[in-house]
């Protein structure tokens, strides 16, 4: 929940619709006073000027009083909006005060408009001297006054009221459109595997971002350069301990050339093994170095079958010696588009381990079939197995697994499974189904080659 | 026999020469390409080891260098390259064979008998692997020293499998070498030849290899 929160406060999407709803709604709220308040003005004018054509009208003898309660009762329903004519200063009959509304104004208001109170009731109140003298009064109720104003003011704010959710919706959609781009750029950045440094691409990306872009992708070739040079680094080093290896042997040769006493070539026999495993370690990792190099070699097209038969012709002395049955139990004619010394070296790997690791005594079969665009290489055996949870790790440097006896140098998965993703294919382990002991299934699937 | 070797380093080169020595030969050592090239043009040898990673000028030029002048002497690259470009490149130049390092001094002894004996035309016409002993010759084979007596068709199937040890022979591969093209051939005819073979030089001598063939294995 937290979490979530804090994702939601940092989204750029999120901060930007929210300021762009907060600024709009304030705008909006000014901008609908201001109207509210000049409708409103503007409708206390218009009445002010009305008072006074009135007046005008009935000095000029156009409008008698009671025309005027005529002509204003038959066009105003509301009776509160009547307006009330009185003579001012009237000594004499009481014909000049409006009888309908029944008001007094007091005698002694001034010319001009204005606002009195009679009776705890607000009026805005005319006064004029008409030409005979006689000072006449025009009154409107002020509540009644306002409440045309406040109309003529709502109607002025309400189309900005309805139109704020709506504007609202449109900036939150607009937000989300436009800053599509980013977030289809964090999911591609997001679902790409530990290799691939491929550079990212900038097209359709708004012109803000290309400049992080380009950074990034900066980075990105100091980082393929890194790989690329610890690789290198991994080869060259591996090339190098070839030399004192090489001479090592030598002078193990040339000693074992001599007379020895017997408990003397004992130790050296088990010295000539350790140099065995340091040479078979070393041409591992270059193995392993060039498999994750990313110059692509000359690929041409590879018969999978031949390779096999190349591989079984190196390892059998090494199945023999542990008494194991190696065959092929399935094969047809499949091409792949390759090196043939990577495919060698993927075979070869495979079927090194399922000698090393399956059962003394046991079989390992080596499959090779099409299925749909893959070419498929199955290397399985009857050993103990990998268990689930190391399954992962396996296709890790110099991982081993626990308790195992064998002298393997720890890299043939990674090897394999580095020249099969630079040839675009997959590598995975299950449990042998096909053997009631279990056993490992290892399956590699390279792209088909079709003539 | 007189053998050049063209070693930069000096441990492998000091366990070389004792090696060499041991082994009959008499050598001299350079250390680097011009000096190589010196003593190729100077003295006659029977044969040249040659490292490729040289200082002043490398193996392949040294390799060229020789091949240009005409010398047609057996050369042995050895060398730590082991990009099969590298080691076509050496081979095209003219060198007769390639030792990838590490490697094992009864191997590259073996090696350097291989060529000289290439180059002096004594072309085996026996092949031999373990007990057996195959002559081309009078097509006869022995077992131990003691002669077997087999068809002609049992002869031709442990040709094929004897010109290179420990290689995987198909059916198809072996029908191909002994019968001709218009030739019917029973389906099991290739079984039956191994296993009078078996029975002949024992059930050890001809090894399957499940799904792909037969082989004959390479002593060790």
């Amino acid at each position: 929940m937290d979490g979530q929160q804090t994702k939601l406060t940092s989204s750029l999407q999120f901060r930007l619709a929210l300021s762009l709803v907060v600024i709009i709604t304030i705008a909006a709220m000014i901008a609908g006073m201001i109207g509210f308040r000049s409708a409103f003005a503007d409708a206390n004018e218009l009445q002010d000027d009305q008072l006074r054509e009135v007046a005008a009208m009935v000095d000029a003898n156009l409008l008698k009083f009671g025309e005027l309660d005529v002509a204003t009762r038959s066009e105003e329903a509301d009776p509160e909006s009547h307006l009330a004519l009185q003579w001012l200063d009237d000594t004499a009959n009481g014909n000049g005060s409006s009888t309908e509304t029944g008001v007094s104004f007091p005698h002694d208001l001034r010319n001009g408009i204005q606002t009195v109170s009679v009776n705890h009731i607000d009026w805005r109140v005319f006064v004029k001297t008409t030409r005979s003298g006689k000072r006449l009064a025009i009154g409107q109720q002020t509540a009644v006054r306002d409440e045309i104003a406040e109309h003529a003011g709502t109607r002025t704010v309400m189309p900005m009221i309805v139109l704020i959710p709506a504007l609202i919706l449109m900036i939150i959609v607009l937000v989300r459109l436009l800053l599509a781009p980013v977030t289809k750029l964090a999911k591609e950045i997001d679902n790409r595997s530990q290799n691939d440094i491929v550079p990212l691409n900038d097209q359709g990306v708004p012109s803000e971002l290309k400049p992080f872009i380009a950074s990034i992708n900066h980075m990105l070739k100091r980082v393929a350069v890194a790989m690329e040079q610890q690789r290198r680094f991994v080869a060259d080093a591996a090339h190098e301990l070839r030399s004192p290896l090489t001479a090592l042997s030598l002078q193990a040769e040339n000693l074992a050339n001599t007379e020895l006493p017997k408990d003397a070539r004992t130790q050296l026999n088990a010295m000539n093994a350790g140099l065995l495993r340091a040479r078979t370690l070393v041409t591992q990792l270059l193995l392993l170095a060039r498999a994750q190099l990313a110059q692509p070699n000359k690929l041409g097209p590879v018969e999978l079958q031949a390779i096999a038969r190349e591989v079984f012709e190196e390892v059998i002395p090494f199945a023999d010696s542990r008494d194991i049955d190696l065959g092929v139990m399935q094969t047809s004619a499949v091409s792949v588009l390759a090196n043939p010394v990577d495919l060698n070296t993927v075979i070869r790997n495979l079927v090194d381990n399922a000698i090393r690791y399956g059962e003394q005594g046991g079989k390992v079969d080596v499959s090779l079939f099409v299925e749909g665009q893959w070419a498929v290489i199955e290397v399985q055996d009857n050993g103990p197995g990998i268990p689930d949870s190391e399954r992962d790790k396996v296709f890790d440097p110099f991982y081993r697994l626990a308790a195992n006896g064998e002298s393997g140098s720890g890299l043939g998965l990674s090897i394999v499974k580095g020249i099969v993703e630079r040839l675009r294919g997959e590598v995975s382990l299950s449990n042998n189904t096909a053997l009631e002991t279990g056993g490992t299934l290892v399956s590699v699937r390279l792209p088909l080659y079709q003539s | 026999m007189r053998v050049l070797l063209v070693e930069d380093d000096q441990m492998i080169a000091s366990a070389m020469l004792h090696a060499l020595q041991s082994a009959n030969y008499a050598t001299d050592h350079v250390m680097d390409g011009p000096a190589a090239l010196t003593a190729a043009q100077t003295h006659h040898y029977d044969v040249i080891l040659l490292d490729l990673g040289l200082p002043k000028r490398d193996g392949l030029e040294v390799l060229r260098g020789i091949r240009g002048a005409g010398n047609a002497v057996p050369i042995l690259i050895v060398s730590a390259r082991d990009a099969v470009e590298t080691r076509i490149a050496g081979l095209d130049l003219g060198a007769d064979d390639y030792v990838l390092k590490p490697f094992d001094m009864a191997e590259l002894l073996a090696r350097m008998r291989a060529v000289i004996r290439r180059k002096q035309g004594h072309a085996s016409s026996t092949l031999e692997c373990g007990p057996l002993s195959l002559n081309l010759t009078t097509r006869e084979i022995s077992l131990r020293g003691e002669l077997i007596r087999l068809s002609a068709r049992e002869f031709s199937v442990m040709e094929a499998l004897l010109i290179r040890p420990g290689a995987i022979l198909s059916r198809q591969e072996l029908e191909d070498r002994i019968y001709g093209w218009h030739h019917e051939v029973e389906s099991n005819a290739i079984e039956f030849l191994i296993h009078g073979l078996r029975k002949k030089l024992g059930s050890e001598a001809i090894k399957n290899v499940r799904g792909l063939g037969w082989m004959v294995s390479k002593p060790n």
